[in-house]
Parts: structure tokens; sequence; C-alpha cells
């Protein structure tokens, strides 16, 4: 049904005798071209499109496909690829917290009507215990077995028997090197400048409390995730001490702040601070900190109660297509963990090692845990935090 | 006659109930309407206040629960009153700054422009309402960051220090407050000033009272209505914004607001977060009220004074 829409579609915009193939490639040309200025990735589209094509044939996978994520988190040309070549429309609705997502989620008591809900690594055991998500079909998702090894049962979800990784990153230091002119190397060196003369006033933090509260916790080499109150008092009073004095804002995209001089020194993840890069290759530096850092995953999931399960599926197995993992790993700047996306990805790709961690960095790295971490106190402590640097 | 009447009075006297029903139901339809999703939503909200919190409970209340005050003692914490402090201090500087712009612009189109125009002044106030919020604030973070426009002036005349922008300060959160939020002060007040009959005005001036007088004595109270309605509702708004803070002020833009959002969603505490939303509806109220009072004694005043001095 839809497929015949968009058809007619296509033909109202452009002149007779062109076809959705060639459409596709104009759009894969024209997108090619913005894309190569950040992405790199300059795959045929219409390729794309065919791989959804073999995927949709002879299934019913309906009109629409209602995806439930956070902004500006997947190619558009892999959007397009999926709806012209298998059918569903997809409609995405952003959250701005996974908290406030889970909420949504919990309220309508399952989907929400969404057909595939983003959920972070550290909310996964969340979602499964209190049933918002259903049992995948792994007969749909024939693609998993291009999931690298160690990104397939993961702990918190064993034998992906609920979600499918949609890709990893990290947080790093981001910093203008004109101005901050020492080496940064660990978060002792991040504290230390950002008391300096050069960096006080300017600096930028992520606005989500782990990753505050992780800044004490990962320069000593600390358990992170520890619920422990007196351990989070402790480190909200060096928090308060020592480094909200000299904050400027809590951002979670700091690239624009950096840009305009508000900020000289920022946290932020790595994804998005690649931007950066674009448009002024020389003047910033980006650190993968030492000695510890979070690794979080973003993953899949098909809530209760979807309308569209078997769209739902065929779309996470489009995903896990090295083709089609490496154009989305080009535009979102997130490694997705198939086999074979890192050979994939071209080398005129701006700052490949923003995309593919250096060798040693992911051992490093741990993931976040919320049970156990008392949530409730943390985002009590936070907001002392973020209300003693409103008072400065 | 009488006959005549008598026939015709039962039919048209329950014609005239059925009328009178109808009408009442037309006119009080849409209030139940209000008071049903108005009132429900606050009722829901009143409950979940007085309810202990339950890890993962959103909404409704939890099976056996009792009832309990513990959520509105833990709402004065130190870190709610020193962000409702500034709160407040953010929403009076913001709607003072508005009066005191929002009044001269009102009584200039009002009284300086020719009427043909008045439309397209009131038009050019809205226009820019007509994009999107987030673009207009972006504007506004581009022009006040570092590198910004209006930064660099700043810089030039050495108000602010080389390098230093306005942007994630407190004056920018006063700008994006009043620029929000100036059309629902001009617009109130605009109206009154318009209902005022230039004939008072005239009598005022044929009275032999200067300018400044006719203003103080005659004006100002009489459009005290549009005033006050422009001072409540961009006082109430204002104390609840908590985006544009967030937006322009960075760090120094945290807001009542903020910390109920991250209650609400983040840290799951719905009690908390209602108790919160609750005891900020009550600040409001006295503080409008007291306002209000305060407002009325200002509006006398010119007449208390010359009672005084006569």
């Amino acid at each position: 049904m839809s497929n015949k829409t968009t058809d007619n579609e296509i033909r109202i915009l452009a002149s007779e005798g062109w076809t959705r193939r060639n459409f596709m490639k104009i759009a894969a040309m024209a997108g090619g071209v913005a894309a190569l200025s950040i992405n790199g990735v300059a795959l045929a589209a219409s390729s794309l499109a065919d791989k959804a094509k073999a995927l949709g044939d002879g299934a019913n996978l309906g009109d629409v496909l209602f995806i439930y994520s956070w902004a500006d988190y997947a190619n558009p040309d892999v959007l397009d690829a999926f709806s012209g070549g298998a059918g569903p429309r997809i409609q995405i609705a952003t959250f701005d917290s996974v908290e406030a997502a889970i909420a949504k989620l919990q309220i309508a008591g399952g989907s929400a009507g969404y057909d595939i809900v983003v959920v972070g690594d550290a909310y996964v055991e969340q979602v499964i215990a209190r049933e918002l998500v259903q049992k995948l079909d792994h007969s749909k998702i024939p693609n998993l077995k291009n999931l690298r090894d160690q990104f397939r049962n993961l702990p918190f979800d064993p034998d992906n028997q609920y979600t499918v990784l949609k890709n990893f990153g990290t947080i790093g230091i981001l910093y203008n090197n004109k101005i901050i002119t020492e080496e940064i190397k660990n978060w002792d060196d991040f504290f230390r400048v950002a008391a300096s003369k050069a960096a006080s006033g300017r600096v930028c933090l992520l606005n989500d409390q782990p990753s505050v509260f992780g800044l004490v916790f990962w320069r000593e080499g600390k358990d992170y995730n520890t619920g422990d109150e007196k351990k989070l008092r402790e480190a909200t009073d060096i928090l308060i001490k020592d480094l909200v004095p000299h904050v400027k804002a809590f951002d979670a995209r700091p690239v624009q702040g950096l840009l305009s001089g508000d900020y000289v020194i920022a946290q932020g993840y790595q994804g998005s601070c690649r931007h950066i890069f674009a448009q002024d290759a020389e003047n910033y530096t980006w650190v993968y900190p030492e000695p510890q850092c979070v690794v979080w995953s973003d993953h899949y999931a098909v809530p209760t109660g979807a309308k569209n399960v078997d769209a739902a599926h065929a779309f996470i197995n489009f995903m896990l297509d090295p083709d089609v993992a490496a154009a989305e790993t080009g535009h979102i700047g997130y490694d997705t963990g198939v086999e074979g996306v890192i050979e994939k990805l071209p080398d005129d790709v701006i700052r490949k090692d923003l995309i593919v961690f250096p060798e040693g960095v992911l051992d490093r790295l741990i993931y976040q845990k919320v049970e156990g971490s008392n949530p409730t106190l943390r985002i009590d402590l936070f907001n002392e935090i973020k209300a003693a640097a409103a008072r400065q | 006659m009488s006959i005549f009447l008598g026939a015709g009075t039962p039919a048209r006297a329950r014609r005239r109930w059925i009328d009178a029903g109808l009408v009442w139901g037309l006119v009080s339809l849409p209030f139940i309407v209000y008071l049903v999703f108005f009132a429900a939503p606050v009722t829901l909200i009143a409950v979940q206040s007085l309810t202990p919190y339950v890890a993962g409970q959103h909404g409704g209340v939890a099976d056996g629960a009792r009832l309990t005050l513990e959520n509105y003692t833990a709402v004065f914490s130190p870190t709610f009153r020193s962000v409702f402090a500034a709160s407040l201090a953010n929403a009076f500087a913001g709607t003072l700054l508005c009066l005191l712009i929002g009044y001269p612009v009102a009584y200039f189109i009002n009284t300086r422009v020719p009427d043909r125009l008045k439309p397209w002044c009131l038009v050019l106030i809205i226009i820019p309402f007509w994009t999107s919020y987030l673009l207009r604030m972006q504007g506004w973070r581009i022009l006040l960051g570092a590198n910004g426009e209006i930064s660099s002036i700043l810089q030039a005349l050495r108000i602010v220090e080389p390098g230093e922008g306005i942007l994630f300060t407190q004056s920018a959160v006063l700008v994006g407050l009043v620029y929000n939020f100036l059309p629902m002060m001009i617009l109130p007040i605009y109206v009154s000033i318009e209902r005022l009959s230039h004939d008072h005005r005239e009598a005022s001036r044929d009275l032999y009272a200067r300018p400044w007088q006719t203003f103080l004595t005659i004006t100002l109270p009489l459009t005290y209505p549009g005033i006050m309605a422009g001072v409540t509702m961009v006082f109430i708004m204002m104390t609840g914004d908590y985006v544009t803070p967030e937006l322009m002020g960075g760090a120094k833009g945290m807001m009542v607001g903020t910390l109920i959002y991250s209650q609400f969603l983040q840290g799951e505490n719905w009690p908390l977060a209602s108790a919160m939303a609750l005891a900020l509806v009550f600040a409001l109220v006295v503080l409008v009220l007291a306002m209000t009072g305060i407002g009325a004694l200002l509006r006398d005043m010119p007449k208390v004074i010359r009672r005084a001095t006569r």
C-alpha cells in the first residue's frame, strides 16, 4: 500500500520516466555530497533500498513503523532506504532523557504507540524487569550473527532475548588547544585545568548525574556505580568545592559553545564532539581520558504491545546488515558493533579515531549500572550541585 | 382574554423552562469540561503529594499506601529554598523590566501612532512569535555568546572583559525572559489604555494639570486592571519557565521548574515532585494576592497624597 503511494508521490515530484531507482540515486548523490563533509560515507542509497526490499519481500510490514529514540540519532538516508525498500514509513518520536521515556512507557502500560524504543544499557534490566519490552523473535533477525561477539550476549540481557545493540560510545574531554596549552591526559588534569585561569568560568559539564559524579570516581579509578551515601556525599563536596566554581554550563552538546568561545574545555560524547573537527580541524583536541571512563551503549527493543512487531524485527535486522551499519556509523559517528563496519568506513572520514576507539581505550571503559546506585539520592545531590553552580 | 392566557400558559411555560435549561446547559458545559480537565489533574497531583515515595511507581497510588506529609518536609530542603529564591528573584526582575518596557510601548502605540498604523504595530510585536521558540532562543545565544555581535560591542566598550560573553549569565536569563514574555505585558496594558476615554485626559488638561499629574492621577490608576493582568500573567509564567533560563543561563539557569522536572522524570519521585509543584502553586497564589494588594495601594497613592496635602 504505502509503496504505491510513495511511487505516486515521486512521479508527481519528478518528471515522467523517472523511476524510484533513479530518484534514489539522485538522492544518494545529493546526500553523498553533504555527507562527505562529515560522514565520509557515500554508499549508494539504492543498494540499501534493495536490501530493504529483499527483507520486505513476501511479508506485510504494515504502513508505519514508530520509533522512540534520541533526537538526530539515525541516518535519514538509511531510514529512507528502509521505507523505500521494505514499505513502512518511519516516524520517530524523540525523548531527552531515558528516564522520561521509560516513565512514558510505564504510564501507557507498554508500547505507548511505539514499535521500537531505544534503551540505554543501564536501563535494559529495568525495562525487562518491568515488562515494558517483549522477547525478540530471533528467527526474524538472522543478521544478529553479524554483531561482533563482544556485543552479543551482554550481561544485562543474556542471549539478546530482549534487546539488540544499536551503537556504543564513550565520554571524553574536548578543549580549545589555543587557549589551554598544556596537554590533558586524565581526569586529574581536567580538574586542574578547569581551575586554571585560562579555563575557569568556561568549563562545560554534561547535564546528567552519572557523568558528573563519574568525574570524581573515574579520576581515582573507583567504582562509579556506587550507591553508598557517604561516598556520594563526599563526591558532591569535592565537585562543589573543586569544579563547580569554574563551571559555565551543564550541556549535553558542547560543540556550539566551544566554537562560540563560551566554553574552552568540555566533557562530551565522542560522536557529537566529532562534529567540531568538520568545522575546525586545528584548534581543538579530543582526549580519551585515563585512568577510567564509561562505555555506554544504546539498544533497540520492541515495547510490550507494539502494533507493528514484524516491521520492528525487519528494521532491527536491516540495521545489522554491514553496509547499512556502515552508513549508519558514518552518519551518527558511533560504532554499531557490526562485524566489518570499521573496514567499510572510507579512509577520508573525518577523525576516524573518534568513531573507532584506539588500541587500549575499550579496556579501561566500564558500563554504568542503575540498580544499586541509589538514583534517588543521586538526583537530589546532583540538584544540590547544580544549585551551587547557579549561586556562584 | 383570560381564557386565552390560561390556555397558552402551560405550554409556553414549559417551553420557557426547556429554553432556560438549554441555555444553562450550553453556558455551563464548557465550565464543567474546564472543571474536569483542570480540577482532576490537580487533584491527582494533590493526592500524589500526600503518598510516600515507592521506587518505580509512576502516578497512581501504591496499594495500601498511607497518607504522609513527609514530601512537604522534604520540599523545603536547602536546595529547593535557594533555587526557589533564585526563581522568584528572576521572575520579579523580569516582570519589573517587562512593565518598565511594556507600559511605555503600549502608551506610545496608543497615543502617538496614527490609528491606521496601530494594528500594524501590534502585529510587529507578535510577529517574532510566529517562528519557533527554540530558533529565537538559538538566535539570542549566538548574539550573546562570547564571539557574538552584542558581546563584541560590549567588549569594545569595555563593559565586559575581552573574550567574555553575556551568554550563561544572570543578564542573559533576564534578556531571554523579558524577550519571551514582553507581549504578554504589552497587550493587556494596550487594551486598558485603549479603553481609557480620551475625554478624561482632556478634562485633566483643561483643569491645568501638568502632563505628569494627568498621567499619575488619571491614566495610571485607570489602566491599573491592564497592568495587574500583565504583571500577574508574566510573573506566574516566568516563575514556572525553566527552559529559557536553562538555555540562556547555563549553570546559572537553575529554576524551580528544573527541580520539579528532575524529580518527575529523572528521579522518578512523583510524590516529591507533586509536593514541590503544589508548594509552588501556593507560594504563587500568596505572592499574586500580595502583589495585587500592593498594586491597589500604589494606585490609590496619588489620591491619598492629594488628600493629605490638601
